[in-house]
């Protein structure tokens, strides 16, 4: 089962070693994190694959169940997947 | 394990609403009725199609076994005390749509009343059997439409005289509307001898003319026989085909009864054959019999039996009852060999009397009558021929047959028949199969072809009483592994799909794991079925197991077969498709099935008739027995690939029959580990880095010259009939592939409408 858990990152890290003197930037990305089985990753990574370099929307590929990418994707990715699901199942016709 | 069920699919579904229903006040808000307005609407128009609750429940109900709806379909309830004669009756009058363990649905068409008709049932004994039976009072509709579909059978009737095709009818007035149709009337052929209509006119002496209602008694009926002028003309032999179509329900509408009085018949010879006093048909072969010899004439017709149900009984004793010179009409060589076998293990019949016409035997029967086994293609076959064999085919084309048997009818298409039966002059067709579908549809031709199904057994009784084994079938859910599913939805390799996921590690750990499980634990025989020849190859190299395909030499058949037989190491087999009809493997018991023609539904029920001939002992097979189940079909598929539907589709067929498929999600169990192969990743990087170098037609389905024919089975490829094989010069519909690729058009162009949708989906896609 595919399934989409939305995590906001929120603004992660504050320098917390200013008073030192360190100056650390930290960029921050807002994204949406996904978590699904292994298949669907590379349904996924094959997606953003096929799409133009402007288009490409993987910020980070974190382990094989598990994606972080742009946040305006989410719906595109679900109804491809929704798609590439009901292109293998059968439904006897009536 | 993880279990879960799917199949056995609620009996209730979308009907097809008839032309003839017109009147009917629901059909504004059929099916067609697309407009949708949010969620609940498909509720509302799911539950109105179906909705007849206004139907008025009889007093007593509970004690019949049948709901009949205005729709034409009839549910029957198969635990009811009537169930046994309700079955028997619905079977004759209607088609079973799909048959679950507790609950039948049929369906009332015009073809099946057609068959009713044929098979001696009258209109008002249909709906007066069917109003006792059922529930509710008979809904107007259903009784119009019997009326209206049966009104006009039997009235006119189709007579082989002397070589020559006559259309017969009591009713001068019908023949001039039949000849008013043009393909009639261009079939016509007038002969000299004609009065004023142009009709030769008889005394039908013997031979009862007329409709049913005229069959009042004994004495009348002789008398009417009398009276009755036969009027008829002639056809052209080659139009009767096109002629029988015309009159079918959906055209002219009066269909054409064609009966065999046999035992009157003294123009053709006797055939000197009884059935062996150790031949005992089951009471199911008994039935589909009595309907073939209804009233003592013989009707030509399909009769249905699951693999292993003893077809070739029932067609040894068709033509011990009629004992005229008998055509048997086989696939291939094997099972020319294996129906000559029958025929002399069942009956009587004399050793010349008996003689097989395939390419590499010309047997040529003495006497005046015989049975003459051979193959669709040999009649069939257009090109030249040997001098032998050309005065073999000139024989069998101008002998009158008593009876045209023909086995396994599926398979074979139309416009072979068409040439058969134009070839072959025949009183009496009787048609045997297992399965009655085809991809293609064609399935209906045959209705005209050959004549309506007689009887169709119902599997689950079968298994029940202990006939045919019970069988355990199960769908093993393999994931596919990460490195193989980036490669499969890779653009580039769409062509190696199917090697893709027939190929994954996953898979193959499955099978390996289940080959072991029941060779080592249950001490099963096991066939694996793979339609690709890599993953054959690849599968039987590594399990180290013997394999059987299209090339291999009928001499290493043989031996691996004879080994698989007797011997206890040799367990396990891998089959290609050439294994999936005619081979004849009664120690198996178990199917795996690792890959497969697209969405066959037929050939996974062939594949499933492989195992379904009983084993061991009656007691232990009943139920209640030793053991539940005694033999296992496991059908091994790879998650999110084109798989999965195919899958579903092919089973279908076997799911209206009553079989439900296991959904087996954990295997191999973890615990396995390395002790399977394919357990480390470099081992797995090795098989796929295999599969994307292979060539793309190295991957693809076996493609053989002629599948299920004598020229790829017995290893006679000298014989005249492979060039024009060669040359694709014949027998392409009846090639898998061919119907394959309709498969895959059909995943595209899928409904994606979502109107269209089941409404299962409309829903979710509603949701997103």
């Amino acid at each position: 089962m595919t399934c989409l858990d939305k995590y906001l990152l929120r603004e992660a890290l504050k320098s917390t070693f200013s008073s030192e003197g360190y100056n650390i930037m930290v960029n921050a990305t807002k994204g949406v994190f996904i978590s699904c089985d292994i298949p669907m990753a590379q349904y996924i990574i094959n997606m953003n694959a096929s799409l133009p370099a402007s288009d490409k929307f993987i910020i980070h590929v974190l382990d094989n169940t598990h994606i972080f990418v742009q946040p305006h994707v989410e719906v595109m990715i679900r109804s491809q997947i929704a798609k590439f699901r009901e292109d293998n199942t059968y439904v006897k016709p009536t | 394990m993880g279990y879960g069920e799917k199949g056995g699919r609620p009996p209730f579904k979308k009907f097809k609403a008839y032309s003839k229903f017109q009147d009917d006040p629901r059909k504004g808000i059929v099916e067609d009725d697309d407009v949708f307005g949010g969620d609940d609407a498909y509720d509302d128009d799911e539950g109105k199609t179906k909705d007849f609750s206004k139907l008025e429940l009889k007093q007593d109900h509970t004690n019949r076994p049948l709901w009949a709806c205005g729709n034409g379909r009839i549910f029957l309830e198969t635990f009811s005390p009537l169930y046994k004669q309700a079955y028997d009756f619905l079977i004759a009058i209607a088609e079973p749509v799909c048959r679950p363990e507790s609950m039948h649905e049929y369906n009332l068409t015009p073809h099946s009343l057609y068959a009713a008709v044929s098979v001696g049932l009258e209109t008002e004994t249909v709906i007066s059997v069917l109003n006792k039976l059922s529930k509710t009072k008979l809904p107007k509709e259903m009784i119009k439409f019997i009326h209206d579909s049966t009104a006009n059978y039997g009235k006119v009737k189709l007579v082989l005289k002397k070589n020559r095709y006559f259309i017969e009818s009591p009713f001068p007035e019908v023949l001039k509307t039949l000849l008013r149709d043009d393909t009639i009337s261009r079939a016509r052929i007038i002969s000299e001898n004609v009065n004023g209509d142009g009709f030769t006119i008889s005394k039908a002496a013997g031979e009862i003319e007329g409709t049913h209602d005229e069959l009042l008694n004994e004495a009348e009926v002789a008398a009417v026989a009398e009276e009755k002028e036969a009027h008829a003309f002639e056809i052209d032999p080659s139009q009767v085909e096109n002629v029988k179509q015309r009159c079918l329900p959906n055209a002219l509408n009066y269909p054409m009864l064609e009966e065999y009085d046999f035992r009157n018949d003294t123009v053709n010879p006797d055939l000197d054959m009884e059935l062996k006093p150790q031949a005992q048909p089951r009471p199911y072969q008994e039935k589909s019999l009595s309907k073939m010899f209804g009233n003592g004439r013989a009707r030509s017709g399909i009769i249905v039996l699951p693999c292993g149900a003893g077809k070739s009984l029932v067609g040894v004793s068709a033509a011990c009852r009629i004992k005229k010179s008998c055509l048997c009409l086989a696939t291939n060589a094997v099972s020319v060999d294996q129906w000559a076998f029958q025929f002399k293990l069942w009956s009587t019949i004399r050793e010349e009397h008996i003689c097989r016409f395939t390419s590499d035997s010309k047997e040529r029967f003495r006497g005046n009558a015989g049975v003459v086994v051979t193959t669709y293609n040999m009649v069939a076959f257009g090109g030249k021929r040997s001098e032998e064999s050309e005065k073999i085919i000139e024989e069998i084309r101008n002998r009158e047959w008593g009876l045209l048997l023909m086995d396994e009818v599926h398979v074979v298409p139309a416009h072979m028949f068409r040439k058969v039966i134009s070839i072959t002059k025949s009183h009496c067709k009787l048609g045997l199969t297992a399965t009655l579908v085809r991809e293609d549809e064609r399935i209906t031709d045959l209705n005209f072809l050959i004549g309506p199904k007689l009887y169709e057994a119902n599997w689950l009784d079968l298994v029940k009483g202990g006939f045919i084994a019970n069988v355990q079938c199960a769908e093993v859910w393999c994931p596919m592994t990460k490195e193989f599913f980036a490669e499969y939805l890779k653009k580039e390799n769409s062509k190696k799909r199917q090697a893709l996921y027939v190929m994954n590690p996953n898979k193959f750990r499955a099978c390996e794991f289940l080959i072991n499980y029941h060779e080592r634990a249950r001490g099963d025989k096991i066939i694996v079925f793979a339609d690709n020849l890599f993953a054959l190859t690849e599968y039987a190299m590594k399990l180290r197991k013997p394999m059987i395909y299209g090339a291999t030499s009928h001499v290493e058949r043989t031996k691996i077969l004879q080994a698989f037989k007797t011997s206890k190491d040799v367990n396990t087999i891998f089959l290609s498709k050439v294994g999936d009809n005619s081979i004849d493997i009664p120690e198996a018991n178990v199917i795996i099935q690792i890959s497969s023609h697209a969405g066959s539904r037929r050939q996974e029920a062939q594949r499933l008739g492989r195992i379904l001939r009983a084993k061991g002992k009656l007691q232990d097979r009943m139920a209640g027995g030793k053991e539940e189940y005694n033999a296992f079909f496991y059908s091994l598929v790879s998650t999110d690939t084109q798989e999965m539907y195919y899958s579903t589709k092919r089973q279908q067929f076997l799911i209206d029959q009553g079989y439900s498929f296991k959904v087996i999600t954990s295997l191999p169990p973890s615990d396995e580990g390395p002790r399977l192969s394919y357990y480390h990743l470099e081992d797995q990087l090795a098989l796929l880095g295999k599969v994307l170098s292979a060539g793309d037609d190295a991957v693809g389905l076996e493609q053989l010259e002629e599948d299920a024919d004598e020229i790829a089975l017995h290893n006679a490829r000298r014989s005249h009939g492979s060039m024009s094989a060669m040359s694709g010069a014949k027998g392409m519909v009846y090639m898998e592939y061919s119907t394959g690729r309709k498969g895959q058009g059909q995943i595209k162009s899928k409904p994606k409408d979502p109107a269209k949708r089941h409404f299962l989906f409309k829903r979710r896609y509603g949701a997103t």
